[in-house]
């Protein structure tokens, strides 16, 4: 029982955020079931309805755009300059966010941005709207903000995500401390993984079903396995092997994971002749099949907001005493204090 | 005596359950009004709680023991045992009357466990016997009386060790307080003698102003004033602490005694006793070693060990932070940052998420508050596509 792991379990990552490979499939595809029902009642039940409905997306459609959307977001985000951390937070909202809500419903291009204005926020790094919606084009702060609330109910207010990079910077520290291996291996080593560790768990699901220490040492085993058998001998020197070997086997797992997305796709792949070819028919059928209820979300916003305005405040405060206590104050006294109410305030003060 | 409990001519009242309250006119054995009696006195027998009058009892119980004369009561009652209830309601009077034995059977005090926990549960098992000889079923009630008697006979000596402990310590305390109260009235006293003596050398300011004017001192009246007055306060200050200078500031001297309180002498007697009376364990503590927030709870990491505090890991990006005094004085301290790497490299390498978070699959959604949102979101055919995230653009 390590306190390490204890400390780890606290965390909103673990506690609401980590699923095992089946569990989420079953999220995503109940998200779609719900997306896809919701949504053509909407179009059945419009003015002229829509007849024959659109074919709806897939979940795995639906994720292959996710996974698009993502890479996308990075590059906003490489584009805006912001610190890596703050790029792989707005990544995992906008991964997080779509797990309960499906592409179809809510507009995967306003999220983006909403995702990384908030990713800003919830790291501490303070960016002014204006200037932040200033560097897309066509976007005004408006915009950025409409999905903000519903991101956070979405990412269920979890704003804490526990990243690998960190991690690995400690593991580097770990083995040059050690001194068994010469500075360029360890540097060179060192520099791979981070370049893995800001793409490959980004655009996979590895946050879901690894701990950022398993993903580091996975991203690391990727670029030199030999430094990971050492890490994982020194850590578990006292527990034997059992459950070293079980680590190791979780480790190979993940790193399965994230060599399906290494790094060189960013360029080699995405935004390539070869990834249009794919994503350009599902986004033409998102655009089909979309919520025409949520397309335009600043509007819905306003009409929330008026909405909320108007809504007639519930009254608070001035109870009578009867609510308070119940309906049993005596006939005889409650007629007593209307009497004394009606003639201005009560002796006895206003009610409780 | 032999009489069995079924019907008598003597019986006067036909019911045998306790009486809940206690008569005011009439006694219900021999039927005897107020009215020719205004002396009149109810008793009761604490064996079966049955209010009969004063000249009932000495007629029936005088001569020995006897029955209750309540129909159907079968509970062979003394002279002696009778006595005036306290309460009206007799059911009060009865419970009283078995809290008292209880207490007087199961009279530990907190002192006597080692945790605080242990004697809360000896106090909630304590109640737990208590509602059971109070309100509880027959077979419950002869359970916890049998419990009680056992207690009462073979705890014996340690009831009886528990009472004279107890004695003595409400003895102590008792002197204790006289000691704290003749302490409090003599320092009053004091302060109010001081109180005076800084009156009356204020009292003297004027004379003395007078006289030195008259003596033709140099300097304007205004400037010996002054100087008077000062050395005065001075004095003043001397004889009674800071807390009488305000004397000389306002002429209508008020009234000071409220002050006494301040004075931080005084102040520790209430707080003495309960450190006189925790000294023995408190130094049991001592022994046992400092406090612990957290119980027992060791945050050493057990994956690593961070090698001299922090600063046994070498690292060209942290080179500037430990050595450039720019970046050491404002408080920068690299060691959190290196504990906190090593931490973020180890912590929840033994969480397997595919076998802790198996069984969560069945709840579905991850907090239970959600789960429980989304089941109504179902019932009532909202939950859309929205799933159990509350959807803003309703």
């Amino acid at each position: 029982m390590a306190i390490e792991d204890e400390r780890y379990r606290q965390s909103s990552q673990y506690r609401l955020w980590s699923f095992t490979p089946s569990h989420l499939q079953t999220l995503r595809d109940k998200t779609n079931t719900l997306a896809r029902t919701n949504i053509s009642d909407r179009l059945r039940s419009s003015a002229p309805p829509v007849d024959p409905l659109p074919e709806f997306l897939t979940p795995a459609e639906e994720s292959q755009l996710l996974t698009f959307y993502t890479v996308e977001l990075l590059r906003a985000a490489a584009f805006c300059q912001l610190p890596t951390d703050i790029q792989a937070t707005a990544a995992v909202f906008l991964r997080r966010f779509y797990i309960t809500n499906s592409i179809m419903t809510y507009p995967p291009t306003e999220l983006l941005k909403t995702c990384l204005f908030f990713g800003c926020k919830a790291e501490g790094y303070y960016m002014r709207l204006s200037k932040f919606a200033e560097k897309f084009p066509n976007t005004t702060g408006e915009e950025v903000l409409a999905a903000e609330y519903v991101l956070c109910q979405g990412i269920r207010f979890a704003f804490d995500v526990r990243h690998p990079f960190r991690a690995l910077e400690g593991a580097v520290m770990v083995l040059r401390r050690a001194g068994d291996y010469d500075d360029d291996r360890i540097n060179k080593a060192h520099k791979r993984t981070r370049d893995i560790l800001k793409f490959s768990p980004l655009v996979t699901d590895a946050y879901y079903h690894y701990t950022p220490s398993q993903i580091m040492l996975a991203a690391l085993a990727m670029a030199d396995e030999g430094l990971v058998h050492r890490m994982l001998q020194d850590a578990f020197a006292a527990q034997g092997e059992g459950p070293k070997e079980k680590i190791w086997a979780v480790i190979q797992n993940c790193r399965e994971l994230l060599e399906k997305e290494p790094p060189e796709r960013m360029t080699s792949f995405w935004g390539t002749p070869d990834s249009n070819r794919t994503i350009k028919p599902l986004n033409k059928k998102l655009k089909k099949c979309r919520d025409p209820d949520r397309v335009d979300l600043i509007s819905l916003q306003k009409a929330r907001r008026e909405q909320g305005l108007q809504k007639p405040k519930p009254k608070v405060g001035l109870q009578d005493d009867g609510d308070v206590f119940g309906k049993s104050l005596d006939q005889e006294r409650e007629s007593k204090r209307r009497k004394v109410a009606a003639g201005g305030d009560d002796v006895f003060g206003p009610p409780l | 005596m032999s009489r069995k409990p079924v019907a008598s001519s003597t019986v006067v009242n036909p019911t045998s359950a306790p009486a809940t309250a206690l008569p005011s006119d009439i006694c219900p054995v021999c039927k005897r009004v107020r009215y020719l009696n205004t002396d009149m006195e109810f008793l009761i027998n604490p064996e079966c709680y049955h209010p009969m009058c004063s000249n009932c009892v000495s007629n029936i119980f005088k001569s020995g023991p006897a029955q209750c004369p309540y129909a159907s009561c079968t509970k062979t009652l003394r002279h002696r045992g009778f006595r005036s209830a306290f309460f009206g309601d007799l059911t009060i009077e009865r419970e009283v009357d078995i809290r008292r034995r209880v207490a007087a059977a199961y009279n530990n005090v907190e002192d006597d466990f080692e945790t605080l926990r242990d004697y809360n549960s000896y106090l909630t098992d304590v109640e737990d016997l208590t509602f059971d000889l109070i309100s509880g079923s027959g077979d419950e009630r002869a359970a916890a009386e049998q419990k009680l008697l056992t207690r009462e006979q073979q705890y014996r000596d340690e009831i009886e060790r528990n009472k004279k402990r107890g004695r003595e310590a409400e003895l102590s305390r008792q002197k204790r307080d006289a000691a704290d109260r003749e302490a409090a009235k003599q320092r009053r006293a004091e302060e109010q003698r001081e109180e005076a003596r800084a009156r009356r050398e204020e009292a003297t300011i004027n004379a003395e102003v007078m006289e030195a004017l008259s003596r033709g001192e140099s300097g304007t009246a205004a400037d010996i004033q002054e100087r008077i007055v000062a050395r005065k306060r001075a004095r003043v200050a001397q004889i009674a602490g800071s807390h009488f200078t305000n004397l000389l500031d306002n002429n209508n001297s008020k009234n000071t005694s409220s002050t006494t309180s301040n004075n931080n002498n005084m102040l520790s007697i209430r707080g003495l006793k309960s450190r006189n009376r925790r000294g023995a364990t408190e130094e049991e503590e001592d022994a046992k070693g400092p406090y612990d927030p957290f119980a027992g709870l060791s945050l050493e990491p057990s994956r690593y060990a961070l090698h001299k505090g922090g600063d046994g890991y070498p690292n060209t990006w942290l080179e500037d932070a430990r050595t450039r005094e720019d970046h050491r004085v404002p408080g920068y301290s690299t060691r959190e940052y290196v504990a906190r790497a090593l931490f973020d490299a180890f912590a929840g390498l033994g969480v397997v998420v595919g076998d802790e978070k198996a069984d969560s699959e069945m709840r579905g959604v991850g907090t239970v508050g959600a789960a429980e949102a989304a089941a109504a979101g179902k019932r009532t055919g909202l939950g859309g596509g929205r799933m159990d995230v509350g959807d803003v653009f309703v």
